[in-house]
């Protein structure tokens, strides 16, 4: 089974790296937000990253990084102000993403499912995940915040974790010269030597925040006047996953 | 509000908290939430969600302020905060008919400041991505918070450990204060029991006790906001650090 078919069935992501510059050590993230485009993905971990050792950085908002199979590009964000950089994956010696755990889908805005599973998942409090597959072919992945399911038996609203990442990073192509312009530096800069753009601040991100119920599904986008509005969303397939136990 | 006598036992051994909650007003509904960092205060304590809460139908708040909500097992309280902007409202838990504190997982613990820990189960830990916690024991508090980064170096044999970054609003650590705020809220429910529910408005800037923490050969430090409005590193005296990791 390959990787992403790994993730559309489910299954948790996380990338296990390996530095390149200092003392050798290892570490791991589990990216719990995905943007799938067929077989290329960028996954990353939520905003809980110290905004410790970037200068000029809001001590107050924690930052979130993102990781991607596509490209030699790691991006740093911080969806509060906006703001975004990307450095070379090759600061890393090895970049590995792996899966883990198993879930299952409890519903979908084609086969539906029954509202009784979406109770004792939450009453059991597992974890789960939104899916949607939007018209224009891509596929988020998305940790579920709340999932309210009402005694009516019928009715639910599921609300995934407020996130979001840079518009740009949606731009595949825009992604890949990025990421050949920061090859091109990398190959000619002194060994140790970190290579990345500069910090933007007030740039414009896409909101990975989404409400899901038995009768459609909204996304949550900033308006002109700078205010969080539903705004009803066009997907072509939803689903809810749970974990197995 | 129900809460298992043996429930402290088990999150000081690891296991993680969650709170399933019913509301009191409106269509009656069912939901839970992961307090993936906690405050121990002797048999009380308090437990939060990360923040990823929507500032959505939170009218006065910067659309990008994301909130966190903390609960606990000892008053009829329960907090809203926004770390970025200090933002702190508390609201009665009377909103809820039913607030049931339960544990889930068992955590293995697999290093500790007194005895270190078996290399290669912290490297094969990372390298399975498995969810990992710190507990920090402090003389009148422990606090477990979520690990964000364990970097393992297998040569040195040594472990870097940094905590998610996060916060509680630093008055959530006065015991009498949030028992007056229960007492008037309970004092006023009567009163308000069939329009809504008591709560304070939203207080900005308020003091944030920082639940990030960087743990580099055995010495802990936490992270502080200085005069300059600038993050920095403050040595923090504890009795025993111990780091839980999931099975995978």
């Amino acid at each position: 089974m390959s990787l992403v078919d790994g993730i559309l069935q489910g299954r948790d992501l996380y990338v296990v790296l390996e530095n390149r510059i200092g003392r050798k050590y290892v570490e791991s993230y589990n990216l719990t937000n995905i943007i799938l485009f067929g077989d290329t993905f960028w996954g990353k971990f939520k905003g809980v990253h110290a905004p410790i050792g970037h200068p000029g950085l809001s001590p107050r908002s924690p930052i979130s990084y993102a990781y991607t199979n596509f490209c030699n590009l790691v991006c740093t964000m911080d969806i509060a102000n906006g703001m975004y950089r990307f450095c070379t994956s090759h600061s890393y010696s090895k970049k590995e993403f792996k899966l883990k755990g198993q879930y299952r889908e409890i519903w979908s805005n084609i086969k539906g499912g029954a509202i009784e599973d979406f109770r004792e998942s939450v009453n059991n409090a597992l974890r789960m995940k939104m899916m949607i597959k939007t018209v224009d072919g891509m596929t988020f992945i998305l940790p579920t915040h709340t999932v309210e399911v009402y005694s009516d038996s019928l009715s639910f609203g599921i609300d995934t974790e407020f996130d979001g990442v840079p518009m740009r990073l949606l731009d595949q192509g825009e992604m890949k010269q990025l990421s050949n312009r920061l090859d091109q530096v990398y190959s000619q800069a002194p060994d140790g030597a970190y290579v990345g753009t500069e910090y933007k601040q007030n740039q414009p991100f896409f909101l990975t925040s989404f409400l899901v119920n038995h009768q459609g599904v909204v996304h949550r986008q900033i308006d002109e006047d700078g205010k969080l509005v539903n705004t009803p969303f066009n997907a072509d397939y939803v689903s809810l996953w749970v974990e197995q136990q | 509000m129900k809460t298992d006598s043996n429930i402290i036992d088990a999150i000081l051994n690891g296991r993680d908290l969650h709170v399933v909650l019913e509301n009191q007003l409106g269509d009656p509904y069912v939901e839970s939430y992961h307090l993936t960092t906690i405050l121990c205060l002797g048999e009380r304590f308090w437990g939060k969600f990360a923040n990823v809460h929507s500032s959505m139908g939170h009218n006065e708040l910067n659309s990008f302020q994301t909130l966190s909500y903390c609960y606990n097992n000892f008053a009829n309280v329960v907090c809203t905060s926004g770390l970025r902007d200090g933002i702190v409202r508390y609201i009665s838990s009377h909103a809820y008919s039913g607030m049931n504190f339960i544990t889930r997982y068992q955590f293995t613990k697999i290093w500790d400041s007194d005895s270190g820990g078996d290399i290669s189960v912290l490297n094969h830990a990372v390298r399975t991505g498995a969810k990992l916690k710190l507990k920090i024991e402090l003389p009148n508090l422990v606090i477990i918070a979520p690990i964000h980064t364990m970097e393992v170096s297998t040569l040195k044999k040594t472990i870097c450990i940094e905590t998610q970054f996060d916060g509680f609003p630093a008055d959530l650590l006065n015991i009498e204060y949030i028992s007056e705020v229960s007492r008037d809220f309970d004092s006023a429910i009567d009163i308000k029991r069939h329009n809504g529910y008591p709560a304070t408005p939203y207080y900005h800037d308020k003091p944030h006790f920082l639940t990030s923490f960087l743990v580099v050969e055995n010495i802990l430090n936490q992270r502080k906001i200085n005069k300059n409005g600038e993050l920095e590193n403050t040595m923090l005296p504890y009795e025993k650090l111990s780091v839980y990791g999931e099975a995978y």
